[in-house]
């Protein structure tokens, strides 16, 4: 007892659909994440990496199992405690394989938006927004619409806006797919230091083996079930999660 | 003299009254008639586009509410838009109208009274027409902002 996990999902499982098109994506999937650590997550196509995601995230209830953010139970099966979304816009910064910026809004006002949900004034969310990109090397673009910026660019502008409510749990789905290896290592490796400084908990999915050695642990998913990496080259990369 | 059976008795304003309400008073009616068709019509065809211009921005809003953004602001961006859409219809009808009032054969008469209760009339029609759009927008699940 004591400590206060990021995450504690338990026994989470998750079936779409029903009758023969009944698809069972996720069974009795488990994982805690302590504040502080990196974790990745592997698996084949269709494993249920997505869906899993999607269920810590408060987005698709799971079927069963139950989910609780930064010491708090939030989720229950299908019931749900208080109001998810603004649980998710308090605890939870989201990054998606696609940049998924909001086409109306310029970088910065993608991220300052995230501060003003949370209640801050409109100067200070703009200033730490602008702090954000500035961190992320794109301070510099911090007025182009999205269309305007690179698919590197708009990737670290959404890792700018996951940041801006200081989340205690970030949930990343191969964040780094439209990037070279240099840049996903970067945005890993980034990842990694806003977790050991804020202690926040960050679970991303991913496939690319080389840029492991910066996560704190890692799990590989297949066919909806989820266990800690066996994979030899795995172990010897990933470090003791003694940072956290 | 009232009291004489085959004669009435008109004052001045009855008088203006009886010669006034036969075709005048029907004119006025269909005038009536056509604004009101006109102020719907117009209504509908806000509707209409602000239904599009929500359909347009489904994933935004979608993404908006991952975020975590409560109802309350996607309702708010979808009313401003409408609202920005009357405002901008009001000022043009008012410019448009200044300019081609004096080229009618017959005066025409805006009083402040007038442009008030039209820029209400306005109003009701942004708000009213919103409310497609944003059931709409109520609908959309938050998930669809990945698939
Ligand atoms: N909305 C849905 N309705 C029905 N089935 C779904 C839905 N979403 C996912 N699935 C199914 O659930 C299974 C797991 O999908 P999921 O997207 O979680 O896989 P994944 O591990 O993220 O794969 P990938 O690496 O390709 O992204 C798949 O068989 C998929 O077809
Ligand atoms: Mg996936």
């Amino acid at each position: 007892m004591g400590e206060i996990l990021a995450l504690d999902a338990s026994g989470l499982t998750k079936v779409y659909g029903s009758g023969h098109t009944e698809v069972v994506a996720l069974r009795d999937a488990s994982m805690r994440v302590r504040r502080g650590e990196v974790v990745a997550l592997l698996g084949p196509s269709g494993a249920g990496k997505s869906t899993f995601l999607l269920c810590v995230g408060l987005i698709n209830p799971p079927t069963r199992g139950g989910i609780a953010i930064g010491g708090r139970r939030v989720q229950d099966g299908a019931r749900s405690f208080g109001d998810l979304r603004r649980f998710r816009r308090e605890n939870i910064g989201f990054v998606f394989q696609k940049s998924n910026l909001i086409p109306f809004l310029s970088a910065i006002e993608n991220v300052q938006v995230v501060g003003e949900l949370i209640g801050r004034p409109p100067s200070l969310a703009r200033r730490r927004a602008m702090e954000l990109l500035e961190a992320l090397g794109v301070g510099p673009r911090a007025f182009n619409m999205p269309t305007q910026l690179s698919g590197g660019e708009q990737q670290r502008v959404t890792v700018a806006r996951a940041l801006a409510n200081r989340p205690s749990l970030i949930l990343a789905d191969e964040p780094t797919a439209a990037l070279d290896s240099k840049r996903g290592r970067q945005v890993m490796e980034l990842f990694r230091d806003v977790a050991h400084e804020h202690g926040t908990g960050v679970i991303v999915v991913t496939h690319d083996h080389r840029a492991l050695d910066v996560f704190d642990t890692v799990y590989e998913m297949e066919d909806g079930m989820l266990k800690p990496a066996a994979h030899e080259q795995v172990a010897e990369t990933v470090r003791q999660p003694g940072t956290a | 003299m009232s009291g004489w059976s085959d004669v009435t008795v008109y004052t001045g304003a009855q008088q203006e009254d009886l010669l006034l309400r036969g075709s005048v008073d029907r004119a006025r009616r269909q005038i009536q008639l056509f604004r009101v068709l006109l102020t719907l019509i117009s209504a509908v065809i806000m509707a209409l586009i602000i239904y599009t211009l929500t359909l347009d921005k489904l994933h935004p809003l979608a993404l908006l509410k991952l975020i975590g953004a409560p109802n309350r602001t996607i309702i708010g961006l979808i009313l401003q838009q409408a609202l920005i859409m009357g405002g901008l219809a009001f000022g043009v009808g008012y410019g448009v109208g200044l300019k081609l009032f004096p080229m009618f054969p017959r005066r025409v008469l805006v009083t402040n009274d007038d442009l008030l209760r039209v820029a209400g009339i306005v109003l009701l029609i942004s708000v009213f027409s919103s409310l497609l759009g944003i059931w709409k927008a109520m609908r959309v699940a938050p998930s669809e902002a990945i698939g």
